[in-house]
């Protein structure tokens, strides 16, 4: 294993409760307070010496164990397990806690029935991870059909095969004092900005925790700021995406039993991109990132905007309109804010439940509560069709973000909104927007400012945030430097003129 | 002066524009109709060149002292006592400034979208944005206005639209130069509140990159001319749009014409102008809430948030007096009070600078 070795320059090692005594199988098993699954077995090898093989059954391949490790012991030649024994990794070792760590890796101790005080471990970690298949959430028309899955090796595996370059590097963390869990960066040397290393490692040195529960402990205290509703980590899981993401520069960090790999910084605009927009032609994709990006103001302003409109402001909209909405406004019993209120959380119910239910039942459920409750609604004169019409547009904008995480903020942020033009028309929404423009300008993501292309306000940017131009003409990054020749062929080779 | 992070030329732009344009947008045509009737745009015009000289000046005078703020070098220049009392002054007539906007967008406010809503309301957001806004740093500020900046040009888009598509006579502008140099000359005096805001670079130059280079004055000058040329549009569009006499009856007539035009979906552009403008009018006050809080906090050494907060308290008070005790501040103090701190006062400190060569920079800073 390489990346093992970096383990001993990790800050992160904690004064250990288990006190170095002598090795021996009593005070191993004593540490691990005689827990049943510990296996304890004799061997006479063929020149009889004996062994004692120590392991946590549940953890270790049978298969392994039998062929690559008794095997061998019992045939040995010589008193000499090193060069005898073939295994990925031999540890020699005298320190107890170096067994008991090991052990719980998936490790199993062979010591020497003669007494010497130096045990071996071996590596027999059963595999039990389930095979690498199509991500679930993250789906693509044309992308590739890989997932992460929950091994970090397996993780560190994918994004190795789409990043080959020897600059590729892994840094090794464990966390955790009472149960541990494996941690890793994996940056691109050269690409990756130094700082962004830099500050991710002095935040990790502050991360000190019993146990990692879930990726949300980490990320929680690594992002630049908790209080806002903007996500300032990006979190994927293709490792196709990753990838593109660490040749840009940007830093990966994987944590085990998480199928999600965690990128850094990610701006705003990152949110917006998808791997389907570099497969299809620059035209599309474009567009699709503009879509997107007006789907998302949609959503956060359209249900404002009807309530101001309403309420405040009805000579803005067409007389024709105004009639029309008149109508159906005058049979409703609420104030338009109240209207949209209750639309919105049926429809959050409604999420909700499709989620909890299984797929099957899902899709009736959804044509009975829309189609039939929706139109109910109506009808029965608790709502108006203006306010399901809007709810309807806001919802199905929202579902068009990418990313969970950017579409939680508009919820987050849209309620205010709603409540602020509900009290103050205009005026609310303004100052509602430019709350959240003063707050995206300040915060940053890993010394980045967060909201970059706009501000601070760089042109040149939008060539690759709000339109993805023809890779050719993208600004001249680390990962794009020669691109620009790749379009200088003729398009006609023939020296004719006509 | 310890900053975290320096400016360039290009960001000192969006800085001096945001702070420029601002509340005087909307009633500048019927104000330099009263002042200069039909010549108007020449009355801009030329304020628009005596402000660039005037942006000159305060460069001669800001180069002596590289990295350093007004409220750094005006005790260097005058010595330590009446230094403070000249930054003292800046503070105060940038409260009253602040003020004086803050009263003014409300007014206009509470006649255009609400008519009914209590002003200490209005008091309250305005007092929020203002501390919220002032507290970032200087290149958090230059992010957010360089963004807001497009709905400048948004601004611009829409009255282009309105325009084109509005009944105009282009004979209301003839006969040029009918109503006398002198009146025209005169007239200049009005039309200088509405370039508020560029004395603002006696502190923001102070975070140049290259303070001793002309350009780094670039932006500045760019500023100005992009000012002049939204004003000049402005004042032209109006005097072709409205006919003299309605125009004298019209305070906003930005916001009339927009009224009075709309397309197929939207009936009323003046509320969606209103509501842009008010994103800009909030930007002027932050600027100037900023550059003062620097004043408050080298004067009585607390840390920029601390006076941020305590100029937005005072501001709201002042304001909140004014507008309830009806005091009107009348335009032509302010404009006096703009040549005292944005003309005189600099001269009189580029002559001492001169005559007894003063001159230091920044300890932290090497140029």
């Amino acid at each position: 294993m390489l990346f093992k070795q970096n383990k001993s320059q990790t800050k992160i090692q904690k004064k250990s409760s288990i006190n170095q005594s002598v090795l021996s199988i009593e005070n191993i098993k004593t540490q691990l307070n005689h827990s049943d699954d510990i296996m304890e077995r004799e061997l006479h090898s063929y020149k009889n010496h004996s062994y004692i093989i120590l392991y946590l059954s549940p953890l270790v391949d049978q298969d392994i164990l039998e062929s690559k490790i008794i095997k061998p012991l019992i045939k040995m030649e010589n008193n000499d397990i090193q060069n005898e024994v073939h295994n990925e990794e031999i540890i020699r070792t005298n320190s107890n806690e170096e067994v008991i760590k090991r052990l719980l890796e998936g490790y199993c101790l062979i010591l020497e029935k003669s007494g010497k005080k130096e045990g071996f471990l071996l590596k027999a970690l059963a595999a039990y991870d389930r095979e690498v298949t199509e991500p679930s959430i993250e789906q693509t028309i044309q992308g590739a059909n890989v997932g992460f899955v929950e091994s970090i090796d397996k993780n560190i595996f994918l994004l190795r095969q789409n990043t080959r370059t020897p600059k590729l590097t892994v840094k090794s963390y464990t966390f955790g004092t009472v149960t541990t869990t494996d941690v890793r960066i994996v940056y691109v040397e050269g690409l990756a900005n130094p700082e962004v290393i830099k500050k991710l490692e002095k935040r990790l040195k502050y991360f000190n925790v019993d146990s990692i529960r879930s990726p949300g402990d980490i990320t929680d205290s690594i992002e630049d700021h908790t209080f806002t509703p903007f996500p300032q980590l990006l979190l994927t899981e293709r490792p196709d995406r990753a990838s593109a993401n660490l040749k840009d520069g940007k830093v990966v960090l994987l944590i085990d039993g998480s199928p999600v790999a965690i990128v850094l910084p990610a701006t705003f605009m990152s949110f917006f991109s998808t791997p389907d927009d570099y497969i299809t032609r620059w035209e599309l994709g474009s567009f699709f990132r503009f879509l997107r990006l007006f789907s998302y103001m949609n959503a956060l302003l359209l249900p404002s905007l009807y309530v101001a409109v309403v309420s405040f402001h009805y000579e803005m909209i067409p007389l024709e309109l105004v009639y029309s909405l008149q109508t159906s406004i005058s049979y409703v019993p609420f104030p338009p804010v109240i209207e949209l209120l209750i639309l919105q959380l049926s429809l959050e119910l409604l999420r909700e439940a499709s989620i909890r239910l299984p797929p099957s039942v899902a899709t009736t459920f959804g044509i009975v509560g829309a189609v039939v409750v929706g139109t109910a609604m109506v009808e029965a004169g608790i709502v108006s069709f203006g306010a399901l019409i809007i709810v309807s547009i806001t919802a199905v904008s929202s579902f068009v973000q990418p990313n969970i995480e950017m579409r939680s903020s508009i919820r987050v942020l849209g309620f205010p909104l709603m409540i602020y033009a509900a009290i103050f028309g205009f005026t609310g929404i303004w100052v509602g927007l430019l709350t959240i423009f003063i707050h995206l300008s300040r915060i940053r993501s890993f010394g980045e400012p967060y909201f970059v292309p706009f501000a601070p306000l760089k042109v040149r940017d939008f060539k690759d945030t709000i339109v993805r131009v023809p890779s050719w003409m993208r600004n001249k990054t680390h990962a794009f430097k020669k691109v620009k020749k790749s379009r200088k062929w003729k398009l006609d080779e023939s020296e004719e003129p006509y | 002066m310890k900053v975290k992070s320096r400016i360039s030329s290009f960001e000192l732009f969006f800085v001096l524009v945001h702070t420029m344009v601002g509340v005087g947008l909307l009633s500048l045509p019927y104000r330099t109709n009263i002042a200069a009737g039909n010549d108007g745009w020449i009355s801009v015009l030329i304020t628009g060149i005596m402000i660039q000289l005037i942006v000159l000046i305060i460069w001669f005078l800001c180069r002596k002292f590289p990295n350093l703020t007004l409220y750094d070098f005006s005790q260097v220049i005058l010595g330590k006592t009446p230094g403070s009392v000249v930054n003292l002054l800046y503070i105060l007539y940038t409260l009253i400034v602040v003020s004086y906007v803050f009263v003014i967008f409300l007014e206009t406010l509470k006649r255009w979208i609400l008519p009914e809503t209590p002003a200490w309301i209005l008091f309250l957001m305005g007092g929020f944005l203002l501390i919220y806004g002032g507290t970032s740093t200087i290149k958090q500020m230059v992010a957010l206005f360089s963004f807001l900046f497009l709905f400048i040009l948004l601004l611009c888009f829409i009255k282009v639209l309105v325009f084109h598509d509005s009944p105009k006579d282009i004979r209301y502008l003839l006969p040029i130069g009918s109503n006398g140099a002198w009146t025209i000359l005169k007239s200049t005096s009005s039309t200088f509140v509405s370039f508020l805001g560029f004395e603002t670079l006696l502190i923001y130059y102070a975070f140049m990159k290259q303070p001793k280079k002309l350009s780094a004055m670039k932006g500045a000058f760019l500023a100005v001319l992009f000012v002049i040329l939204v004003y000049l549009f402005i004042v032209i569009s109006s005097t072709i749009l409205l006919s003299p006499d309605e125009i004298n009856h019209t305070p906003e007539p930005v916001l009339y014409i927009l009224s009075a035009s709309g397309m197929t979906l939207i009936s009323r552009f003046d509320l969606i102008f209103l509501a842009i403008m008010s994103l800009i009018v909030v930007t002027t006050i932050i600027s100037y809430t900023f550059s003062a809080s620097i004043g408050i906090s080298k004067l009585i050494h607390v840390k920029h948030k601390t006076s941020v907060i305590l100029f937005g308290v005072f501001v709201l008070a002042v304001s909140a007096a004014f507008y309830y005790l009806e005091l009107a501040i009348p335009g032509q103090w302010i404009n006096l009070l703009i040549i005292i701190f944005g003309l005189i006062i600099p001269i009189i400190l580029l002559f001492i600078t001169i005559i007894f060569k003063r001159e230091e920079s920044s300890i932290h800073e090497k140029n």
